[in-house]
């Protein structure tokens, strides 16, 4: 086919759309064309390694050889055949030069993106402040400055009909599981769908339990616990468009642990994370327990408590247990709002949400003080572990109308289903709930306690990997 | 393998489930035959069990009995030994739910509600039942830390003042009626039978003598709550419906906050509820190997429909399980000490005594 219809399949297939750049070269009577999409294209580096080199040259330019002889790219070139694939590149962002014997494209993308700042979802007072962004290049580059090993693995992929996103599934090789890559990569190249927007996607498909309450895909935006991560034998998935990046294989303890506590005492860590645990129980427990104490099983409670409980509610219209419902949805109502409302109405709706619902409807005898207390604490336990506030939110309702109907005892039986659900989770061989359920000591060094750094000379037994040491040998 | 457990895990069940039902309305039981020496009737079987667990330990190390039977007397001999088993494990899942139900029914309520207990308690047990033993020995390790909490408490807070010179003279009267009466509460036992169902996997065998340490130390402390419980009450425990509920009445950690009898009371709620899952997978396991295993599901579908059907409608107090339990206490002792001997018996006979199944 000839250069000029070659291009003029090309501009068609990508419907002559208006911001496709087309650059024409005569070279001795052969018509040589750089086409790219102006918006993802780096103008100055073209220009200057491509366009003006191609313009000053006084020859032919007839082979793919002469032409990197002749221009200064920095990257690799790709010979494509067909209009049909030379488009697809320019769609994907790419520069495509057509000539009369040859077709190539190469990758010049400059594409508009924000500063690599905190995340806001993983904020620390020590430790590093880095976070990825929503450029799959420049994710990769910040992981590369942590881990700046020869057998870190970027295997790429795409997915996604139309969005065509591109997908990293990184690991270093002689730590992860060959197995548990190869499954995490089979399952990737099964997806078909018409467009990935956010990593989220990817997780979804990765996951096995599809309505399960709890996620079996870890997530991070931050290099330095991907980094931390990896080096315990997971597998880190980049997705194109999405700063948040997927860890695998995931364990329920991960949500535990923070960032913040590799970074501060050990004894303090640990007490951290007790509290964050703690703090996890009384969120999803409370409201129930104080429903069971209040309506079934009083006599658990010390005659005191009884006494002031009854004085605080014995005024109120609603039976304690939809009083409690009324509260814990008015919550999350107030939560939602507060995160849809624009940031300068915000304040305005937190001081309604605190101090004229709270205070008011108390006051007016329509909702009693203890159950306004006990939605707080719970709802301040919630964010203890931020990752299943969600979760946990729903288990707390669940559990409350378990309460609500049969007391402590539908408590008991709610715990049980949850924990004989939950123990069962047993994804890219990890059981969910280790290293508690199935007991593994060596990984509980780390776990809900956590020892100092120099006890944690292996590699955790919990994940699939290979070289169980990390200190005191040669990788 | 969906039927593996880990030494660890077996550990802990034995510690859990071993005492749970023999800790509840049985010492009230067998205080109506044996009175104050009513103690030494629950230790004599328990002592007797030893010997079961040395059997199914074998059975096990050759790689349990499904394969042991297959082997030894083929598929149709093994389907037989199993549909004993499913009347078996019923009929104990039946015993146990109605005694845990009238149980919850007095100590969680204030009047006999049954149709709210029976009701979440055998859908929440057939859920059990239909987990693999994995998802059993799971939850029993995170419940062992809650076991270790109650301990804590029973043993730090408690202000029960007993005198333990109660339960002498010992064996006073007709003492081999007594020390034979145990046999006859036999449904309260056979706690090492599922044991033969599924697989003890550990990479070094030696390990497996700490199933011993754990059938020990359940004793110990079954009796460390039996032999206080009889001191306290004598004569009149026959009289006491729930023997842990009563003793955990006493653990009080301070006069403002009152009783911490709650843990241990939602501790054993929970032990009990895995007992009779397992109970109940050991019915879906031993029907998945007499036919398919979807025919088995069926199987263990209906099985729980009639179980529950007859404690909801016909078993409404604990007496119709007193009445059960004694009525067929032959035929299931013969099944407890019958089944595992016979297995650890063709097992060295027809196989050598190799392992069957390599680690």
């Amino acid at each position: 086919m000839f250069a000029s219809e070659k291009k003029d399949n090309i501009v068609t297939l990508l419907g002559n759309c208006f911001d496709l750049e087309l650059r024409e070269f005569d070279l001795g009577g052969d018509k040589l064309y750089v086409l790219y999409l102006e918006g993802s294209t780096d103008k100055e580096l073209l220009s200057e390694q491509v366009l003006r080199p191609i313009g000053l040259e006084p020859g032919k330019i007839d082979t793919q050889e002469r032409f990197i002889e002749v221009t200064f790219l920095p990257v690799k070139v790709m010979p494509v055949d067909t209009a049909k694939e030379l488009s697809r590149h320019i769609a994907l962002g790419e520069v495509a030069v057509v000539a009369e014997n040859f077709s190539l494209t190469f990758s010049l993308r400059k594409v508009a993106m924000r500063a690599v700042t905190e995340p806001p979802t993983a904020t620390v007072l020590k430790g590093p402040r880095e976070g990825f962004t929503e450029e799959i290049r420049s994710n990769i580059s910040l992981l590369r400055r942590r881990l700046r090993c020869s057998t870190l693995r970027l295997d790429k992929m795409q997915a996604g009909r139309y969005s065509q996103t591109d997908i990293v599934v990184a690991y270093i090789d002689g730590i992860a599981s060959k197995k548990i890559v190869k499954k995490i990569k089979d399952k990737i190249s099964g997806i078909d769908i018409d467009g990935i927007i956010d990593s989220s996607y990817i997780g979804k498909f990765l996951e096995e339990k599809t309505y399960s309450l709890f996620r079996q895909v870890g997530t991070t935006e931050k290099p330095d616990i991907l980094a931390a991560k990896m080096l315990e034998g997971r597998i880190g998935i980049f997705v194109d468009g999405s700063p948040i990046v997927l860890t695998l294989p995931f364990l329920f303890v991960e949500d535990v642990q923070n960032s913040n506590d590799y970074f501060k005492r050990d004894v303090r860590a640990a007490f951290i994370r007790i509290i964050r645990m703690l703090g996890g129980i009384m969120a999803v427990f409370l409201p129930a327990a104080y429903i069971a104490v209040q309506e079934f099983q009083y006599q658990i409670l010390p005659i005191k408590f009884i006494i002031t409980i009854l004085n605080t509610t014995s005024a109120t219209p609603l039976s304690p247990t939809i009083e409690m419902v009324f509260v814990v949805i008015l919550f999350e109502i107030i939560n939602e709002t507060s995160i849809r409302m624009p940031k300068y109405v915000g304040m305005a709706v937190s001081l309604v949400g605190a101090i004229v619902l709270g205070e008011t409807a108390v006051k007016a005898g329509i909702l009693s003080s203890p159950a306004v207390l006990i939605t707080a604490l719970s709802g301040l336990g919630l964010y203890c572990i931020p990752d299943e506030a969600g979760s946990f939110s729903m288990l707390r309702i669940l559990f409350l109308g378990l309460a609500g109907i049969v007391g402590m005892y539908g408590i008991v039986v709610g715990i049980v289903v949850f924990v004989a659900y939950v123990v069962c989770f047993n994804e890219f061989e990890t059981p969910y709930t280790a290293p508690y359920a199935p007991g593994v000591p060596e990984d509980r060094k780390d776990g809900i306690f956590k020892l100092a750094l120099k006890e944690m000379k292996t590699r955790p037994r919990s994940i699939p990997n290979i070289n169980k040491k990390r200190m005191g040998t040669d990788d | 393998m969906t039927k593996q457990i880990t030494i660890r895990q077996a550990f802990i069940m034995i510690l859990l489930l071993t005492p749970v039902m023999k800790i509840d309305m049985l010492p009230s039981y067998i205080a109506g035959m044996s009175g104050r020496d009513g103690w030494l009737t629950m230790l004599v079987p328990m002592l007797v069990e030893f010997s079961v667990l040395g059997a199914v330990i074998l059975v096990n190390m050759r790689g349990g009995l499904d394969t042991v039977l297959t082997k030894a007397i083929g598929n149709w001999g093994r389907r037989i030994v199993m549909f004993v088993l499913i009347l078996y494990f019923g009929l104990q899942a039946l015993v146990y739910s109605n005694e845990i139900c009238e149980s919850i029914s007095q100590i969680w309520f204030d009047q006999h509600d049954w149709v709210p207990v029976v009701l979440p308690f055998g859908l929440v047990c057939a859920y059990v039942g239909l987990k693999t033993i994995r998802g059993i020995a799971r939850s029993s390790e995170i419940y062992f830390w809650l076991f270790i909490a109650a301990l804590f408490l029973a043993v730090f807070f408690n202000t029960a003042n007993t005198e333990y010179s109660n339960i002498l003279p010992v064996l006073s009267g007709n003492a081999a009626d007594k020390l034979t009466a145990g046999f006859k509460a036999s449904m309260w036992y056979g706690d090492y039978l599922p044991f033969l169902l599924l697989k003890i996997k550990d990479g070094d065998t030696r390990k497996i003598n700490w199933l011993w340490l754990a059938g020990v130390l359940a004793a110990v402390w079954t009796m460390a709550l039996c032999v206080p419980f009889y001191a306290l009450y004598r004569g009149a425990a026959s009289e006491i419906p729930n023997a842990l509920s009563r003793l955990m009445a006493y653990v009080i950690v301070s006069v403002e906050l009152g009783k911490a009898d709650w843990p241990a009371i939602i501790l054993w709620l929970i032990v009990a509820i895995l007992k009779v899952g397992l109970a109940l997978w050991c019915v879906r396991t031993s029907a998945e190997s007499m036919t398919k295993r979807r025919v088995g599901i069926w199987v263990y579908m209906a099985v729980v429909i009639v179980i529950y059907g007859i404690i909801m409608f016909f078993a409404n107090n604990i007496h119709v399980g007193y009445r059960i339990g004694g009525a067929f206490w032959i035929p299931v002792a013969i099944i407890q000490y019958l089944v595992p001997f016979f297995a650890a018996l063709i097992s060295g006979l027809r196989c050598n005594g190799r392992e069957m199944v390599k680690e």
